[in-house]
């Protein structure tokens, strides 16, 4: 074998056991690795400790390849929607001001009328008429945002969360309502429509007035994404490619 | 149409995506990466409720530095270390309790590796006894697939510092497998 090419620079023991290390895991430069290949074809026992790398990094990759399938916990979903706080948002755009403010009305309305937890009950009608039906179906700001809006983008103050399907194939989302009063709730598809399932006050401090939405859940909205989720939530492109469906 | 106002027209745009947009790209980012920050929190921290504490806090923190984020760094490699300091961080106030309270008890889990055909369980427990230095650089290498400089960056160390825990850390894997091994 000629190897001229490479004597006058060789500072490379193929022998160092952090020479083999590093070529059983890819590190070495070509020619550094054509020097190790050579020395391993002349001693077995060079080669059998490459072996051992690549079988225990194979090994410890298929100790964790589960992690990566199982389905990630709502809990962290919801870590991942929740808004940022406010000290760090960008400052809001006119726009937003001016939905928020118009989302304040029908929030403080549906706020004073829900003061912990609104289940499907009683008539909605009056409540928050611009948001929702008699019969808690979503209309208006809320509807369009539910259709239109990918995670994390508010629209007319309503900001869609994490999006998920039910063991039904249908999908829910849910949302936060920016209010000075915050409410989150949740929303499942029912033909074309969204109907509101659960809506609960996002956060029991009304210390910071005109600012966003608690940045979690309330557990009355968790207990209803858990009883209702088959498999994991929707993943940004997940989600984009069913709202281009249409949610169907 | 004078171009003129339309760079200016431009360059607005472009100035109010550069506001809203890292935080955006950070958050579908980090959707993406969820299952391999449960890994990686997994291998560092060694049971489900414990990792996904960590990603939760990791989340957190991510979402609240998404300015300090640049597109021209790896998003995974920048979560990973704010992933690893939030370990850290909680390895010290695991530490700090720990000296007030009772020691919890070591290795407590080891007895599960018996039942353990696939031998993912062995090394899941094998992997928790060596030191944390040595565990992150192998959960960064050979799990997460980090080239040397990359999880040397990432834990913010020399690159010979790094290739020396990843060899001291297999050594001891390997031994403690061959131990188990040999004594089924």
């Amino acid at each position: 074998m000629s190897s001229d090419d490479q004597t006058s620079r060789t500072v490379l023991d193929p022998a160092d056991p952090q020479v083999l290390m590093a070529y059983a895991d890819g590190e070495l430069a070509a020619a550094d690795a054509r020097l190790v290949e050579a020395a391993m074809a002349g001693d077995p026992a060079l080669a059998r400790i490459v072996e051992e790398h690549r079988a225990l990094r194979a090994q410890l990759a298929g100790a964790f390849e589960s992690v990566l399938a199982a389905p990630v916990p709502a809990r962290l979903q919801a870590a991942l929607h929740a808004s940022s706080t406010p000290a760090r948002r960008p400052r809001w755009t006119r726009r937003e001001w001016l939905a928020m403010a118009a989302s304040l009305v029908v929030g403080m309305a549906l706020a004073l009328a829900l003061p912990q937890l609104a289940v499907r009950t009683r008539g909605a009608a009056g409540l928050a008429p611009a948001l929702v039906d008699a019969d808690w179906t979503a209309r208006g700001a809320l509807a369009r945002a539910l259709d239109d809006q990918l995670a994390g983008q508010a629209l007319a103050g309503v900001r869609p969360g994490l999006s998920f399907r039910m063991q039904d194939g249908r999908y829910c989302r849910t949302f936060q309502l920016q209010a000075r009063r915050a409410l989150a709730g949740l929303a499942c598809r029912d033909g074309t429509a969204w109907r509101v399932s659960t809506l609960a006050a996002a956060s029991e401090d009304g210390a910071a007035p005109m600012q966003q939405a608690g940045s979690t859940l309330p557990p009355a909205v968790l207990a209803d994404i858990d009883a209702r989720i088959a498999g994991a939530s929707l993943d940004a492109e997940g989600e984009r490619s069913a709202r281009a469906h249409g949610w169907r | 149409m004078s171009p003129s106002m339309e760079q200016t027209a431009a360059a607005g745009r472009i100035e109010e995506m550069s506001l809203h947009e890292p935080a955006a790209i950070v958050r579908d980012g980090l959707g993406a990466l969820l299952p391999r920050l449960r890994r990686f929190a997994r291998v560092l921290a060694g049971n489900v409720h414990d990792a996904d504490d960590l990603v939760q806090a990791t989340l957190e923190r991510a979402l609240a530095r998404a300015s300090q984020w640049r597109p021209e760094q790896r998003l995974d490699a920048w979560v990973y270390g704010i992933l690893r300091n939030a370990w850290v961080d909680e390895q010290r106030a695991r530490g700090r309790r720990a000296r007030v309270f009772a020691p919890e008890s070591a290795g407590a889990d080891v007895g599960v590796a018996a039942i353990d055909a696939s031998g993912a369980l062995a090394l899941q427990s094998a992997l928790q006894q060596l030191p944390g230095e040595q565990r992150e650089a192998i959960a960064l290498v050979l799990v997460e697939g980090l080239s040397y400089r990359e999880a040397a960056a990432t834990l913010d160390v020399p690159i010979g510092t790094l290739t020396s825990r990843l060899a001291r850390g297999r050594g001891a894997l390997q031994a403690m497998l061959d131990h188990a091994g040999a004594t089924p």
